[in-house]
């Protein structure tokens, strides 16, 4: 030790520091038997009417219809689902389900299911408003809507539109912003009984009582980590087995320690909304824009192969898709040479005005910056000048009728129930909900229209492939411009775990080493 | 007296001013409140109608100087608003991100306090010398490593790496050691160039000489002598510093996902949430003025010339 006081003074502060830093809090020990996820979406609650679509994902609930990996619609809770007449439906429910309370999901408990959410659910009041049930035998319900709805059993598998739940025990729930009482009232079905919910983590514990058994987990605990490095980090460092939405900058740079798990199917599509109101209003500029876009090139060296290159609107696994999507750089060229818009200095022109375009990207998906300026340097090419604005909230700008000309969108047509019904509406019908681009075709209206009362599954596809023909290869109302395939970053010990494409993260079966 | 008082009118003025320039804010804002609100609140593309109704509910329809009053009113009793992002109360969202901001911060600054005073004084009594020059150079190497720089270092190597501490933070005092520390090291660095030109000029001042023949020991000296006048400088870079961990340590607090005020500043700033930008701004300065006050205070306490010069 030194003989100066004041060195030993500072050499005394200094271990003072390393035994400070020696205290971190080190990771929780792992239960083998407990499932640690971290995602960015955080439940704010367990009110099945605000935050039900939860449950289904992370195996506390369940609904009455779940999406497959295969592109189909299949009875969950239902033993069967039959149509009718145009708008009535009958359900039957399978036997010896039970809420997590015990209490029997019976016709009258799904009825009370039905009223509860037609009250008080904003997607089920417009998705089947006006709809009326009524029992008719222990476990048939009769369900008459106000149109005729041939997506009804696409819309019951949804998350959002129909959550399950026990309405009579929620009912004497005094506050059901109270998580614990809402636990406590054990108002799910599913593998899995909510244990806790904090602003952090939601706890679920198994369901012993599960009709097919107890599932192979004890529980689950899902973190809410808003960061994506910061996901993948935790997995890498052994805090959690899956995280869930790596970043593309994640994936690019991951370690030889963990593994990156992608869906077999369903592929999140980055659309381009077309604003027809500015140059893209002229047919010939919507289509030379689409046939400009290198694909391939968008996919496989701007995000390194990380995205696929689409092939039309919808993903080649359904049975309906057309391939429309082509790169054609000397037909859109002619095609604007046919509108007039002249060559100079390297830019689309027409008297005295540069063909100008403005790309939109949004801050909550930076992938989408990557790809706006992609586009930019590949549309350049073609003769188009286009500028990139990166906003915050990407619908909010699009509702501005100005200030735009393509908004990149993470907008799947399928939705996550293989349902082009919805989507097709709301994007491209001239009264559709999200239709930003102002796209008004009488004949598009008109398809859209017989698509949304068609229950033959022979005529559906035929509309379906009509109203590609037209919105996609004839009038280009819409840009696909790359796939990004459902991806989970997994620990050594889930290398096996099954990505969801259909949001259905957790189940009886999942475990260590699944297959 | 009337010093403290001109100090506190002072300090209330630049409340005042900088109340209005962050209120200010949201006259430039492209974002529409009412929209935004309702698209937080779940309805992805809400009526024109709805949105009317959510202005009037908010009273945008006002003029300007009555919703500015209406704001400062609403924000001296600690409301401001509602978050567009998550549709909730912002004064909620603060009072749960504080308490891990402040634990965070006490952690950080009693970090730099031991770190400065370890740098400040190692080599002290040989200028020149080798535990002075490796002191120096610890002081110019603490002020130049970028935080962000050192705290990825920290996240790989020693939590991925070698398994110590947490990536995903949990607000806790024992996991604000790591995030901590390359905090402290910048603000330790800082802190230990000022105290010890402070602590060199008072060893070296004629009254330290003759404590010094007189025959107190160095500790003593430091003691009566060296801290007492290299206080004052001293306090005034401390308490920027803790007003602005206070404020929340946004880099930092966004590596290590610390469940505090600078990640939700970070978040707010990327999702455009102006509500939640303006009270961790106003947090910010309330910060910055009250341990500007308490510096002073301190430093009048234990620098008997600075009370002279009142």
């Amino acid at each position: 030790m030194s003989r100066h006081p004041l060195t030993r003074l500072a050499l005394t502060a200094a271990l003072l520091a390393a035994t400070l830093t020696a205290c971190s809090s080190p990771a929780e020990p792992a239960d083998e038997g407990v499932l640690r996820v971290v995602t960015p979406y955080t439940i704010k609650n367990l009110d099945p009417v605000q935050q039900g679509l939860w449950a289904p994902e992370w195996g506390y609930g369940e609904l009455l219809m779940r999406a497959t990996e295969h592109g189909t619609v299949e009875p969950w809770l239902l033993e069967s689902i039959e149509n009718r007449t145009p708008t009535g439906w009958r359900l039957d429910l399978k036997p010896g389900i039970a809420f997590h309370n015990g209490h029997p999901l019976d016709a009258a408990a799904l009825a009370a299911v039905f009223e509860a959410n037609l009250a008080g659910n904003k997607r089920t009041q417009s998705q089947l408003a006006d709809a009326t049930v009524s029992a008719d035998g222990p476990l048939t319900l009769d369900v008459e809507t106000r149109h005729p709805t041939p997506n009804l059993p696409n819309l019951l598998a949804d998350e959002g539109v129909l959550p399950v739940f026990d309405a009579a025990a929620l009912a004497v729930v005094a506050d059901r912003s109270d998580n614990a009482a809402v636990a406590a009232a054990g108002i799910y079905t599913g593998p899995f009984a909510v244990q806790s919910l904090t602003s952090d983590r939601l706890t679920l514990k198994r369901n012993e009582a599960y009709r097919d058994g107890p599932p192979r987990l004890s529980g689950v605990e899902v973190s809410f980590v808003e960061d994506g490095q910061a996901r993948v980090l935790a997995v890498r460092a052994g805090e959690a087995d899956l995280a869930f939405y790596p970043p593309s900058e994640a994936l690019r740079n991951l370690g030889a320690d963990v593994s990156a798990l992608t869906a077999a199917a369903n592929p999140s599509p980055l659309r381009g909304f077309v604003n027809t109101r500015g140059p893209l209003g002229d047919v010939n500029v919507r289509r030379a824009l689409a046939l400009a876009v290198d694909y391939r090139s968008l996919a496989e060296d701007a995000m390194d192969g990380l995205y696929s290159a689409p092939v039309g609107m919808f993903p080649a696994s359904v049975p309906y898709a057309r391939s429309d999507l082509r790169t054609d750089t000397a037909e859109a060229a002619r095609l604007l040479d046919a509108s007039g818009w002249g060559i100079r200095d390297g830019i689309r022109a027409k008297d005295g005005k540069a063909l100008t375009i403005t790309v939109l990207s949004y801050s909550s998906q930076p992938d989408t910056a990557v790809i706006a300026t992609a586009l930019q340097a590949q549309l350049s090419t073609a003769g188009f000048a286009v500028e990139i604005r990166d906003v915050p909230a990407n619908y909010e700008a699009m509702a501005d009728p100005e200030g735009w000309d393509v908004g990149l969108s993470f907008d799947s047509a399928l939705g996550t129930t293989y349902d082009p019904l919805g989507r097709l509406h709301d994007f491209l019908h001239t009264k559709g909900q999200y239709n930003f681009g102002a796209v008004g075709d009488a004949g598009l209206d008109g398809l859209l229209d017989e698509l949304s009362a068609a229950f033959d599954p022979t005529e559906r596809d035929r509309l379906l492939d009509a109203i590609q023909q037209t919105a996609v290869a004839d009038e280009a109302y819409a840009l696909f411009i790359a796939d990004r395939p459902v991806r989970v970053v997994a620990s050594p010990a889930y290398a096996g775990y099954p990505a969801s494409s259909v949001l259905q993260h957790v189940g009886a079966t999942t475990g260590p080493d699944a297959a | 007296m009337t010093a403290v008082l001109k100090r506190l009118a002072a300090a209330l003025a630049v409340l005042a001013t900088a109340g209005a320039l962050v209120w200010a804010l949201m006259l430039l804002s492209p974002v529409d409140p009412a929209r935004q609100i309702l698209l937080a609140q779940g309805d992805p593309a809400p009526a024109p109608s709805q949105v009317d109704a959510t202005r009037h509910e908010l009273g945008l329809d006002r003029s300007y100087p009555e919703q500015y009053a209406r704001w400062a009113v609403a924000a001296l009793h600690g409301d401001f608003g509602t978050s567009w992002r998550t549709g909730d109360p912002v004064a909620a969202e603060l009072a749960g991100r504080l308490p891990a901001t402040i634990r965070l911060t006490l952690v950080a600054l009693g970090f730099s306090a031991v770190a400065a005073l370890a740098l400040a004084v190692f080599g002290l009594e040989r200028p020149g010398g080798p535990a002075d020059l490796l002191s120096r150079g610890l002081v110019f190497g603490g002020s130049a490593l970028p935080v962000f720089a050192v705290g990825v270092v920290i996240l790989e190597f020693v939590v991925v790496g070698a398994g110590v501490g947490r990536v995903v933070a949990d607000g806790t005092w024992p996991g604000a050691v790591l995030p901590a520390l390359p905090l402290a090291l910048g603000i330790g660095a800082e802190w230990a160039r000022v105290l010890r030109g402070g602590l060199r000029d008072a060893l070296g001042a004629p009254h330290s000489e003759t404590a010094r023949a007189r025959g107190a020991g160095r500790l003593r000296i430091l003691a009566r002598h060296g801290f007492p006048h290299a206080a004052a400088p001293f306090l005034t870079v401390a308490a920027m510093s803790a007003g602005g961990l206070l404020a929340g340590a946004a880099v930092v607090e966004t590596l290590f996902t610390w469940p505090g005020v600078g990640r939700l500043l970070i978040t707010s700033i990327d999702a455009g949430d102006l509500p939640v930008v303006q009270a961790i701004v106003l947090l910010g300065v309330l910060a910055f003025l009250g341990a500007d006050l308490l510096a002073e205070g301190l430093s009048a306490l234990i620098d008997p010339r600075l009370r002279e010069k009142r």
